[in-house]
């Protein structure tokens, strides 16, 4: 994948929201090994996330003049909408006592070792283990798996309050060691 | 385990912007919302929890300010689990944007006729 600042997403995402379909083109071509692979992540099934992969990129086309540059990247605000869309998929999918109790028994799946980042994937990994267990695994469990906070808690047999501050917590270390405090 | 249902008290924060803004009464919210910022941009809440936050965003530019920091954040997560779509994909995908813009341009004419 060539790597590319983000204001030249921005910017494409500004052309796309003027209608511009060969920007539309070369920001599917920029982000859609990210999009299509948090959904694959969260989603699992190969077809469903081709389908979710396909809403995210029409959504983005239909709303792309609701993205505000001031507020971050253009890759952030598709990734957000990606994985909205993701979770949406999986709460529609199974009943919430079901995926809970699936879950207790499936392990973590790895990430995906074969694609650069636009971080040095070792820099994220490294601030991900700088947190402490329960810290980590709410957030994978809420990130990846689409767990809301209330079912981790069930989960995990942690009350719901610890759950959140500790997934707060987990995310403002992470937010300190990678750099994207104001 | 015994476990309690979240609080509903009322507000006595003099500073708290849902009071100020929002109602005349001091408002009844759960004290805690703010650390419903990090579930809220994991799209780890309930529905109501999420229809809250979404109300206090309204009214906390701090909260605002921690949710733009987190997605920044958890964005760096993502860029670790990449991988490409078949390429079948893009062809249904740009040829969605081909029939959008002319249903967009189609509705335009019709609009312009009316």
């Amino acid at each position: 994948m060539v790597e590319s600042g983000p204001t030249d997403r921005d910017e494409l995402l500004h052309r796309v929201s003027l209608g511009d379909r060969d920007a539309f083109t070369a920001l599917y071509d920029e982000l859609s090994p990210q999009v299509y692979g948090l959904i694959r992540r969260v989603v699992c099934d190969p077809a469903q996330s081709e389908e979710v992969t396909q809403e995210v990129f029409v959504e983005v086309w239909r709303i792309a003049h609701r993205f505000d540059q001031a507020r971050g990247t253009a890759a952030t605000w598709v990734l957000t909408i990606a994985h909205r869309r993701a979770i949406d998929r999986v709460r529609s999918e199974q009943t919430q006592r079901d995926r809970v109790r699936a879950l207790a028994q499936a392990p973590l799946a790895r990430p995906a070792d074969d694609m650069a980042s636009s971080l040095d994937r070792q820099v994220v990994r490294d601030a991900m283990n700088g947190l402490t267990q329960l810290q980590r695994q709410s957030i994978e469990l809420a990130y990846f798996r689409g767990l809301t906070q209330g079912q981790i808690s069930e989960l995990l047999d942690v009350p719901l309050g610890t759950i959140k501050t500790r997934i707060r917590d987990g995310l403002i270390r992470l937010r300190d060691a990678l750099g994207e405090g104001s | 385990m015994i476990r309690r249902p979240a609080q509903l008290r009322i507000c006595r924060n003099p500073k708290c912007p849902q009071r100020r803004t929002e109602d005349v009464a001091p408002r009844r919210h759960s004290l805690d919302i703010h650390t419903d910022s990090g579930g809220y941009v994991l799209h780890a809440l309930s529905q109501p929890e999420h229809a809250d936050f979404e109300r206090h965003l309204r009214y906390c530019g701090s909260c605002v300010a921690e949710v733009d920091e987190f997605r920044r954040t958890i964005f760096h997560l993502a860029s670790d689990v990449v991988l490409p779509p078949p390429a079948s994909l893009r062809v249904s995908v740009l040829a969605q944007t081909v029939r959008r813009s002319r249903w967009k341009i189609s509705r335009l004419d019709q609009s312009n006729r009316a």
